[in-house]
């Protein structure tokens, strides 16, 4: 079967790519879904807060997701739910399964939009035993908020990113004892409102410079160890104390699922652990794109949105025969951790998404060229767990673009 | 006096606010990038409010549970007793965004309202 491009993943960043190129008068696409139902995580996350850049309102991700999904519906802009894709070649055939058989879809352009996936305790490699109780935050969150199953009755948490601490408050609120997150950094990964409005809102501890060292119990997780850290994160010996919980929770972090697109031959930037991209969001295999949290991961489904929608011009673009030479390395320099996209043409204003390597306060970020600053900013303060934008304007030189926050 | 640090909560611009207060009242305010921050820590001196969101099972519908939340920010201290009534709560399907659940929670002139659009259970599993 043949189409114009094939989108692989119905969360927020394949919806918004397909309304995009829909309205933009593409119509021969299709969305693949994994799961029975279009909208990605946004269906689990029950909580508010999410809109409120893109609609100017606090919205709950079901809503937000309902807001592209009924769009969709309206229009007729054909998606497969229970479908999962098994490969993407470098010539842009996509095979997938699904209860009804196999599909290979060749297209003009694929859209990746997969997102990503939880670190695991496996990631992490905790000593101890093996028991049933460990889970990471979205898995907890898809028991409680979709499946109405409680994770247990006594629960600490591991890591403070935002699905931690959300999932922290949820599980309060549930009436689940919730002894505390740990935190192994000296600052919490989440964003900051999180810290108010899901841990100091329900009294619930959180403790930095700490991680779980050790889980114990036979069928059923009966206590963790958790140890302080120093400075570079090694526990400290002789800090170690036993907590007694049945569930352990990871926010430990988010990887984008890039198992498709390697397999495609998309090579990946380790610093975000997405695809390398260029302004067009065009992968290294041409006609291959990528948007959302598989090609880095976002704070706010707000930033997603937008993202797939930029993707979605340079796919029309892309469709319609222009070719843009982006050959300008974009690069992570000194307290940076990761630009995106890595390449620009330099013909026109390209505007970059980063994230600094530590938190810092009154600061700035300059693009460099040649030692020459092209553009800078000022920020008032800086943290990992905040992406922030600056605008790269059009280029008169080739040379490699240096982004450095001091 | 005294000096208390404050994160908004009003938009993810999180703005780190230092207020100095006299108990409820606010004296000084810094570090607020748009004044909703004031009003933000007024009401947290006073009587915090938050948006509560969770869910109810559903009959007949298929999804086991709708999500829900209120359309203001309510008092903290209610979060908690919202919560458990709504454990007693059971929604016939279909279930449209935006449908009342609870009508003027605590006379307080909030609803409570389904986030999810929730068809008839088609008979497929869930």
């Amino acid at each position: 079967m043949h189409k114009k491009v094939v989108i692989i993943g119905g969360g927020p960043a394949g919806l918004a790519a397909a309304l995009e190129l829909w309205n933009a008068g593409v119509h021969n696409i299709i969305i693949l879904e994994r799961a029975r139902k279009l909208g990605g995580i946004l269906r689990q996350c029950i909580h508010d807060g999410f809109g409120l850049h893109r609609f100017g309102e606090s919205l709950s991700g079901p809503e937000y997701a309902a807001r592209f999904v009924s769009e969709i519906e309206r229009l007729h802009i054909p998606f497969q739910t229970d479908v999962t894709v098994t490969e993407i070649t470098a010539n842009r055939c996509v095979t997938a399964i699904s209860p009804s058989g196999r599909f290979v879809f060749s297209a003009d352009a694929v859209v990746l939009a997969m997102g990503c996936r939880e670190r695991t305790r496996g990631n992490l490699g905790i000593p101890g035993t093996r028991p049933a109780g460990v889970f990471t935050a979205g898995a907890a969150q898809e028991y409680m908020n979709l499946c109405n199953i409680l994770p247990g009755r006594r629960a600490l948490i591991l890591g403070s990113g935002d699905i931690g601490m959300i999932m922290a408050r949820r599980l309060a609120l549930e009436g689940v004892a919730v002894i505390g997150v740990y935190e192994i950094m000296a600052y919490p990964s989440g964003i900051r409102r999180n810290v108010t409005a899901c841990l100091n809102d329900f009294d619930i501890p959180l403790v930095l410079s700490h991680t779980v060292t050790e889980i114990h119990g036979d069928s059923r997780l009966e206590a963790v160890t958790v140890s302080e850290v120093s400075a570079d994160k090694h526990p400290i010996p002789g800090t170690e104390r036993r907590i007694k919980c049945d569930t352990l929770i990871l926010s430990v972090g988010l990887i984008p699922e890039n198992e498709l697109s390697e397999g495609a031959g998309v090579a990946l930037d380790p610093k975000t652990g997405g695809a390398f991209v260029s302004e067009r969001y065009e992968t290294c295999v041409p006609g291959i794109f990528a948007a959302g949290n598989v090609l880095h991961v976002h704070d706010l489904v707000d930033d997603v949105s937008l993202e797939a929608e930029r993707l979605a011009r340079a796919v029309i673009a892309f469709l319609g025969g222009e070719r843009a030479s982006c050959d300008i390395a974009v690069t992570a320099g000194e307290n940076v951790l990761r630009i995106v996209p890595q390449r620009v043409s330099g013909d026109c204003p390209v505007r970059l998404s980063f994230r600094a390597r530590v938190p810092m306060g009154e600061c700035t970020i300059s693009l460099t060229q040649n030692g020459e600053v092209i553009a800078s900013e000022r920020f008032a303060k800086l943290v990992p767990a905040e992406m922030k934008t600056i605008t790269l304007p059009k280029l008169s030189s080739k040379d490699e673009i240096r982004a450095v926050i001091s | 006096m005294t000096e208390r640090e404050f994160a908004c909560t009003l938009c993810p611009n999180s703005c780190d606010i230092t207020a100095t207060t006299d108990g409820t009242t606010l004296i000084k305010i810094s570090g607020n990038a748009c004044k909703r921050g004031i009003k933000y820590v007024e009401d947290e001196l006073i009587c915090p409010t938050r948006v509560v969101t969770s869910s109810a099972l559903v009959l007949g519908g298929d999804e086991l549970l709708c999500s829900l939340r209120t359309t203001k920010p309510i008092p903290v201290a209610y979060a908690h007793r919202l919560i458990s009534e709504l454990k007693y709560i059971h929604i016939q399907a279909p279930i449209k965004i935006g449908q009342v659940i609870i009508r003027n929670l605590y006379g307080s002139g909030c609803d409570v309202i389904a986030t999810r659009n929730v068809a008839c259970c088609s008979g497929k599993d869930l």
